[in-house]
């Protein structure tokens, strides 16, 4: 019986059907079935095929943010009840964030669902994120990454600044920087000094997954 | 190489540098002209004749239809002979489109000119020993007697070439006014007032030489935006100036000189030169005014993208270096938002918005889409990032609409793909309309599905390394084929998505349902190709009846030229800015859904 909610979480979440997944979370969670088993049985399944079906050219970029949608409505009644971090995300923490001047969402949302179903506890800052906050979110919660964002020409200029902040306050060695959107580059991500590019939410994924050593 | 082509006997010159149609030469000066064949070349109807210069031999369509004899006197089909040489061509008034001919010589009705600036005849009594009044004092008092004007002033610069011109002109002179502000002073025997209307698009500039008096164009010349050199598109010129704040001094200069050279041929070509120009009008979106203006332009690289002003700016021509008579001014229209310029203001002007109560949809197709929508008593807009895909940028092959570009396609139920290239000759590759019309066919025969995936076992599909891929045409003729890949699928899905995005929050704000829209109007060189149809087919456009839907060619430079010869069309422009209310899209909530439906291809 858990079996076949579990596979409805998963099936509502791939399909984009963000009601139909929080509802079924929720019912799940009165049925008495463990948090965590609802996020790594179901939930995660979810998102996982949505990114293969992206990856085999089956979906395309509008199905893959439904199902990131969806994927964040499943994940409302669940997240607050997860236990220890470790338990829930043996990758380690990520924080992650649009840079400031730039209000693009999508892009940062669709790498943040596919880097928690691989299993990292993702710290979502927003978007229009001013250097100043990177930095303390930096120092408050010592991520193993940090992921940048700009989906604009003209405000991916700050990551280099960002970067070299970093730098400056000895906060750089344990961390992996990885930059990311539409007008950055490998060579852009050289030249600001990323340790990783991501081209998008997949690559992002898989290109963290090997930096983890995994 | 430009080249000038004169339009008889409607007497419009355009001034080109591509080589087209003269369809499509037509089309860019204003001009529509009658087709039965939607310029297939079939008819045989669109017979113009060419004249004054080197007549291209005649095609197999034109041989067909068109007796020895005549093609002998130069007569060719305007939808398949190509012109890039001086030529003047007749087209029998018969064959130009009624609305067309309504927007050229109608222009006079469609609005009253209340030209800025006029142009009067003056006689002056010379200084004497007994007369010995000031030069500018004498003027005015001649004015005065002559044509009741109460008194004059000039600036410095009005003031400078006013005193050796009225001495040339043995005082029997021509005198522009601006109100009560002397402009520029000529001898008698220049009585015509004209003035320069500019379009400055991201891509090409359009420049319109207009009869201040009448509100015609006199002669009109497009070309590129020289600023191409430091960014194809707004974004990447902002950030070259976030890089090197110089480069704004640069971009500046940059299109000035454009516009001061179009401006010389133009009026060269009017035996006239740019010390004759009264008055110029810019338009543009909100970056290329500011760059034109020399406003800066950091503040609209990055959220909350704000412009200096969201009013009209008055400014002398000399301030911002453009050539023109010695006091002239030039007026910017308004720009409404970060991303939403006088152009589209002067589109919509041009469209009869806020005219009238017709729920109307309005779309500039470009780089970046700007959408409006009238319906209930108010106005809304909104900018897309649609990006070029549909000029043919980021498709395998895709081009400009040009010679050698596919421009329609058809899928016959068999299976067998019949294309249609500009210029009948064998195709190279496949611009914006054919793309579309590519788009709405495949999904018409199932190659497509609603996601717009390939479909591998479709005939026509073949497998190959980067995706599957389908031919349009077989290689051969010495060319290779003509393909479409599922990665420019995905390029047009994307483009498609983000504008329909746009329609769709504007008509969900408002209440509109698609049968609810009665007039839809495209402007933009791409929405003059595309077909209505193929735009519905693949939820480009709602599902309207496609006889509501009308493509209006560059309105924005018929609002430009509106707004430069009309007071009163500036003073409803003003009105019309004020109205207009502009949604953020990034801050609508659902944004991801709308654009995930958006994306997706109607259900067939």
């Amino acid at each position: 019986m858990s079996q076949a909610e579990l596979e409805a979480i998963s099936k509502a979440i791939t399909e984009g059907d963000d009601a139909e997944a929080e509802r079924l979370v929720r019912q799940a969670l009165e049925h008495g079935l463990a948090p965590h088993d609802i996020m790594h049985g179901g939930i995660v399944g979810g998102i996982t095929k949505a990114g293969e079906l992206w990856k085999s050219n089956q979906y395309f970029l509008p199905d893959v943010i439904l199902a990131a949608d969806a994927f964040r409505a499943a994940m409302r009644p669940v997240e607050p009840l997860l236990k220890e971090s470790r338990e829930r995300s043996p990758q380690g923490k990520f924080v992650l964030g649009t840079v400031e001047g730039d209000m693009h969402n999508l892009g940062k949302s669709l790498v943040g669902a596919l880097l928690t179903s691989a299993g990292f506890e993702v710290i979502d800052l927003g978007i229009d994120v001013p250097r100043a906050k990177f930095i303390e979110a930096v120092k408050v919660h010592q991520p193993a990454f940090l992921g940048l964002g700009a989906y604009m020409s003209t405000t991916m200029l700050q990551m280099k600044g960002i970067i070299a902040e970093l730098e400056a306050q000895g906060l750089r060695r344990n961390l992996k920087v990885m930059v990311g959107g539409v007008p950055t580059s490998q060579e852009f991500a050289d030249e600001v000094h990323a340790d990783a590019w991501g081209k998008d939410a997949l690559d992002a994924m898989q290109k963290a997954l090997k930096l983890r050593g995994a | 190489m430009a080249y000038r082509i004169e339009f008889e006997p409607i007497g419009i010159r355009l001034i080109s540098e591509e080589a087209q149609t003269v369809y499509e030469a037509a089309r860019q000066a204003g001009l529509g002209l009658r087709s039965s064949c939607a310029g297939k070349g079939t008819c045989g109807k669109c017979r113009v004749r060419l004249r004054g210069g080197p007549l291209p031999p005649p095609l197999e369509a034109e041989r067909e239809h068109i007796p020895e004899t005549l093609l002998a006197e130069g007569w060719r089909l305007a939808c398949r002979t190509i012109v890039s040489a001086n030529l003047t061509i007749y087209i029998p008034p018969a064959l130009l489109d009624d609305t067309q001919v309504l927007q050229t010589e109608g222009v006079e009705t469609a609005f009253t000119p209340r030209p800025p600036v006029r142009l009067l005849p003056a006689v002056v009594p010379p200084p004497s020993l007994l007369d010995q009044a000031a030069d500018l004092s004498r003027l005015e008092a001649a004015l005065r007697r002559q044509h009741a004007v109460e008194r004059v002033t000039a600036g410095l610069p009005a003031l400078q070439a006013m005193r050796a011109t009225l001495r040339e002109a043995n005082w029997q002179v021509s005198v522009a006014l601006r109100g009560d502000e002397l402009i520029a002073v000529y001898s008698a025997d220049h009585t015509r007032p004209v003035g320069l209307a500019v379009d400055i698009g991201t891509t090409k500039l359009a420049c319109y030489l207009v009869d201040l008096e009448s509100g015609r164009v006199l002669c009109l010349k497009g070309m590129a935006n020289p600023q191409i050199a430091y960014g194809e598109d707004i974004m990447s010129r902002l950030e070259a100036v976030m890089v090197n704040p110089a480069q704004a001094e640069h971009l500046q200069r940059e299109v000035v000189a454009a516009i001061n050279a179009a401006a010389e041929e133009l009026c060269a070509a009017q035996g006239l030169t740019p010390d004759h120009l009264l008055e110029l009008c810019l338009v543009g979106n909100t970056a290329m005014h500011h760059l034109a203006a020399g406003l800066p332009v950091r503040p609209l690289a990055v959220s909350p993208f704000v412009p200096a002003l969201s009013r009209d700016l008055d400014v002398e021509a000399a301030r911002l270096g453009l050539r023109a008579a010695s006091g002239a001014r030039v007026y910017l229209p308004p720009p409404l938002a970060g991303f939403v310029g006088s152009d589209h203001l002067a589109f919509l002007l041009a469209s009869g918005f806020g005219q009238d109560d017709r729920v109307r949809l309005g779309i500039d197709i470009g780089t970046n889409t700007e959408i409006a929508l009238q319906a209930s008593g108010r106005i809304l807009t909104c900018s897309t990032a649609s990006g070029p895909a549909f000029e043919g940028a980021h498709i395998r092959q895709g081009m400009r609409a040009g010679p050698g570009a596919i421009h329609h396609v058809e899928i016959a139920p068999d299976g067998g793909v019949a294309c249609d290239v500009i210029g009948d000759l064998p195709a190279v590759g496949i611009c914006g309309s054919g793309i579309l019309d590519a788009l709405a066919e495949m999904l018409r025969a199932g190659i497509l599905n609603e996601r717009g995936r390939m479909q591998a076992r479709a005939p026509g599909v073949e497998a190959n390394e980067g995706g599957p891929v389908f031919t349009l045409v077989q290689a051969g003729h010495g060319r290779g084929a003509v393909t479409i890949s599922q990665l420019d699928i995905d390029q047009i899905l994307l483009a498609k998505g983000a504008i329909r995005t746009g329609i769709d929050v504007l008509m969900d704000t408002l209440g509109i349902t698609p049968q609810g829209l009665e007039e839809v109007v495209v402007a933009g060189a791409f929405g003059s190709y595309l077909s209505p149809a193929s735009a519905v087919r693949i939820g480009l456009f709602p599902a309207v009846p496609l006889e509501r839907i009308r493509a209006v060619g560059n309105a924005a430079g018929t609002g430009a030229r509106m707004l430069l010869a009309s007071t009163e069309c500036r003073q409803q422009a003003g009105r019309l800015a004020q109205r207009i209310e502009y949604v953020e899209l990034t801050l609508v909530p659902g944004f991801n859904r709308h654009f995930a439906r958006a994306v997706r291809l109607p259900v067939v």
